[in-house]
């Protein structure tokens, strides 16, 4: 090839990388900012990093999915914990705490499971042996676990080998649109030009991740629970019962799409995989508590009296449980705000039940364990001693600290990352 | 490795400086371009590399039997080696499963109990399309229409050179071989058209393509419960998508080849602008229909052997086509029904020979061209259902449905955005229906084409799928 010819040719290449470069260094500088928000730290990196600093931090990605099938079960693993909470987000905030005298016993795997193939999956590593088995198992079953618009149950679960998105060049061009979309652009490049990182708001735990160092999102390294520090402070702010989510509950049932898509029935094949898998572990000697979790008046009445969904919610509360209790799993019914006295203040969002709802729903568990078995033993007045806490607000037991007293101001800082937070609500939620 | 992912971006630049840098020789040049071919392949699925090289070497040889034999007889001995190995090939691994099953069907149907057996053979990755390069070129060397290589490598590049490797185009000998025996000078307009073409490509897979697979796999699926209208969205859908899916790989092969100084066939050419459905047919998968012409229709007579023969082997040839798509009864059909679509034309003997573009030179077509258009395109459309249905009974059920229940009480609200993306789409296509592709803008001033390119980008990168969907025509 002649001189002139490499010139040509050169000089397109030139070309074409000058035309790219713009487009290089935004990539370049997107890459850098989630790298030093620990928003696209690999999970398993994350949970060293954690383990090494020993005290309580959090992880809570914005632009990456949070991968609980990553984060949990290999805290699940590590920790070997004797009594396990398993579901979606919604059984996230039960605390080590509440479990009095097995604090260090506990762990929460919430949002591990998104469907009834995860927990049949889960079921099956640990028959197999690919995951420790607890002694007790707390699951909250959801109702689009059953639902006919959910996954089909030939779907792969996510617990079988579903890789870090961090390694997917896919989950970075969606995390660039994210980050874009969401208008939150300006908080990564704070971060890259040296200002404070890596504590969350507040509470200064160390932080991996957007959400938690904005918002102070995500999920806690001590026992597995969920951190919603802008929910609790928009709580404290004006403490009354709001469906702080992203995509607003209420609207979902009454338009039927997202968690509410039309299903006709309690879909039978899926019910019967999440029956059997419970059946499993039981079988297995392992104690199962089941419950179904609350979900805001509002959201009940309207499932109650909607035309599309009414036979399928209904049959969720009756005839799921039904099936469970033929298995001779327990299995609380639908919880109620008013069975324990209290009302929709003590929901973070309309599905979503705060800390001291899920210590009543843990006390209606423990009262009705067998004589003998593990969870009857926990220390129900301790439980109760923690509800009467100084600081103690429907929502948490803990409070962020030093957070406006109702009514008082909020900062123009405070107020973003407070709607970042809302913006980002749904992380906790699949 | 596939083009729309990231190992490809990778692959290319590392190949293109490789080839322009190394010393300028045909040898080096086809090797280089040999061993990456190879390396792609291998990359996508290695077990048929064998399969790929042998198919290479066996037409090779018999190429040079038939180059060297004069004798009627053993020259006709070669073509129907050539005929069995290559077709025998294609039957074993594409259609066994298909022909067992259909005969054991057959057999139930006259009151025997037959089981089909059960055949689990993986389909070789673009053996549709190498397998009739090859028998293309043994046929041109025994019609003496093409003389026979003697440079093994040249021929290796040309049954597996990567760009077209897996869906085409399906090259001729007469055009690539030749290029392949030249050394390729570098030419910074061929290579920056070629550079628009695979963008343009991309653009039409994962902002277009992509985006409209969900929608088509939805209103297919639900066909038992929707109306016609919607149906009717749905089959636009899957035009479009199928449309800007092969063409937009075809763009892709094709811009690829020209960096490399070397020109593929053309695919596709505006093909949904068509007045008829013979020009439709010179405008659609250009490089197969033109190979079942040259191979199959005319063998078989063309139309010249009377009205009831040439029906017949219009018929013949576009069942062929639909059968060359898959073991399926869904494309023998939609072949079947393009063929019936050529019947009132030799009947009546009104055969329009229209090979410039509609409205030439004009901005809008006139009413007739216009109404010729969308007549043609409703019946492609017809023919898209039997071509996407998953089976012959959902297509009927399909079409029956849509014509008992025209119209329900459903909102298509949402489907109003990609329609208009859709829309849009044809419009560029329209201002441009006389370049080669639309994003043929060498003329304009250097800032506006670096406009529109980052103006692309911009849409590939907020609006193209991420998942590395495959290619459709890659399964056939």
């Amino acid at each position: 090839m002649s001189n002139s010819e490499r010139g040509r040719a050169s000089l397109l290449a030139l070309r074409v990388i000058i035309f790219c470069a713009p487009l290089l260094l935004g990539a370049c500088l997107f890459e850098f900012a989630v790298y030093r928000t620990r928003d696209s730290w690999p999970i398993k990196k994350v949970i060293e990093a954690q383990t090494a600093s020993g005290g309580e931090s959090l992880l809570g990605r914005a632009n990456f999915s949070q991968q609980y099938n990553i984060s949990k079960s290999l805290m699940i693993s590590r920790r070997r914990p004797r009594i396990l909470a398993l579901g979606s987000s919604r059984v996230m905030e039960f605390r080590s705490f509440m479990f009095h005298p097995y604090e260090a016993e506990f762990y929460n795997g919430g949002g591990l499971i998104q469907t009834v193939n995860d927990f049949a999956e889960f079921a099956r590593q640990v028959r197999e042996g690919r995951l420790p088995a607890p002694q007790v198992i707390i699951v909250g079953i959801d109702p689009w676990w059953v639902s006919e618009a959910t996954d089909p149950p030939e779907k792969k679960s996510w617990l079988d080998g579903e890789e870090d998105a961090v390694y997917k060049f896919s989950s970075h061009v969606e995390a660039a649109r994210y980050l874009i979309r969401t208008g939150k652009s300006s908080f990564p490049w704070k971060v890259v030009f040296g200002q404070k990182h890596g504590a969350s708001p507040y509470y200064n735990y160390p932080s991996f991740g957007i959400a938690a160092i904005s918002a102070g999102v995500g999920e806690r390294f001590s026992d597995g629970s969920f951190l919603y520090t802008a929910q609790l402070l928009d709580f404290i702010k004006q403490p009354v019962y709001r469906d702080r989510l992203a995509i607003p509950v209420l609207d979902q049932v009454k338009r039927n799409y997202f968690l509410f898509a039309p299903s006709r029935n309690v879909e039978r094949v899926r019910a019967r995989i999440l029956v059997q898998s419970l059946a499993s572990l039981k079988a297995s000697g392992i104690e199962v508590y089941a419950y179904e979790p609350p979900f805001s008046t509002e959201v009940r009445r309207a499932l109650d009296e909607s035309p599309t969904l009414r036979v399928w919610w209904t049959e969720y509360k009756d005839w799921l449980r039904e099936q469970l209790e033929a298995e001779d799993i327990s299995c609380l019914p639908l919880v109620r705000q008013e069975d324990y006295g209290l009302d929709d203040t003590y929901m973070l969002d309309a599905i979503h039940a705060g800390e001291v709802f899920d210590s009543y729903i843990l006390e209606s568990l423990v009262k009705q364990a067998a004589p003998g078995s593990l969870l009857a033993s926990i220390d129900l007045n301790y439980l109760a001693a923690l509800r009467k806490g100084e600081h103690v607000i429907p929502l948490a037991f803990e409070p962020p600290p030093g957070a406006p007293a109702s009514g008082g101001k909020i900062s123009a800082q405070e107020r973003r990352k407070e709607a970042y937070g809302l913006a980002t609500g749904s992380v906790g939620l699949h | 490795m596939t083009f729309n992912s990231i190992a490809f971006a990778l692959f290319l630049p590392i190949v293109f400086a490789l080839y322009w840098f190394l010393p300028r020789r045909v040898f080096t040049q086809n090797l280089l371009l040999l061993i990456a071919s190879y390396l792609f392949y291998a990359w996508w699925d290695y077990r048929f590399l064998a399969l790929l090289f042998a198919s290479s070497v066996l037409n090779y040889l018999l190429g040079l039997g038939l180059e060297s034999e004069a004798r009627p007889a053993r020259r006709k001995l070669l073509l129907w080696s050539s005929l069995l190995v290559n077709i025998g090939t294609l039957v074993f691994f594409k259609y066994l499963g298909f022909f067992a099953a259909s005969f054991a069907a057959l057999l139930n149907l006259m009151g025997l109990r037959v089981s089909a057996p059960v055949l689990n053979i993986i389909l070789p990755l673009g053996i549709s399309y190498y397998t009739f390069q090859m028998l293309g070129y043994t046929i041109d060397v025994y019609r003496k229409q093409f003389h026979a290589t003697r440079d093994l490598v040249s021929f290796l590049l040309f049954g597996g050179f990567f760009a077209k490797l897996v869906a085409g185009p399906i090259e001729r000998a007469s055009n690539l071989l030749p290029q392949l025996h030249q050394t390729r000078a570098f030419d910074t307009a061929r290579a920056k058209d070629g550079l628009r073409q695979m963008l343009w490509g991309f653009f039409k897979k994962v902002v277009i393509a992509d985006n409209l697979a969900g929608p088509v796999d939805q209103i297919y699926s639900h066909y038992g419960t929707t109306d016609g209208l919607t149906l009717l969205v749905g089959t636009f859908f899957f035009a479009m998508q199928i449309y800007c899916d092969f063409s937009g790989y075809s763009d892709m092969a094709i811009g690829t080849g020209r960096l490399f100084g070397l020109d593929l066939m053309r695919n596709f050419a505006y093909p949904y602008f068509s007045r008829d459905i013979a020009e439709f047919w010179r405008r659609w998968h250009i490089s197969l229909s033109t190979w079942f012409r040259d191979y199959v229709f005319f063998p078989l007579g063309w139309l010249r052997r009377g009205k009831a023969i040439g029906v017949r082997n219009v018929l013949l040839t576009f069942t062929l086509s639909g059968l060359w798509h898959g073991a399926d009864w869904t494309f023998i059909s939609w072949g079947f029904l393009n063929g019936l679509y050529f019947i009132p034309q030799i009947m009546t003997g009104k055969q329009p020979r229209r090979s410039a573009v509609v409205a030439q030179g004009k901005l809008l077509p006139s009413l007739v061209e216009l109404r010729q258009m969308l007549a043609t395109f409703a019946l492609v459309l017809l023919a898209w259902v039997f071509f996407r249905a998953a089976s012959l009974s959902q297509a009927f059920h399909l079409l029956w449905r849509a014509l008992t229940h025209p119209w329900l009480n459903v909102t298509h609200a949402g489907y109003l955005p990609l329609f208009a993306v859709c829309c849009a789409l044809l419009l560029c296509e329209w201002f441009q229906r006389a370049k080669e592709h639309a994003l043929e803008i060498a003329g304009l001033p250097l800032a506006l084409r670096w406009a529109a390119y980052y103006v692309i980008l911009a849409l590939i990168f907020w609006y193209g799928v991420t998942g590395n969907v495959p290619f459709i025509y890659v399964k056939f």
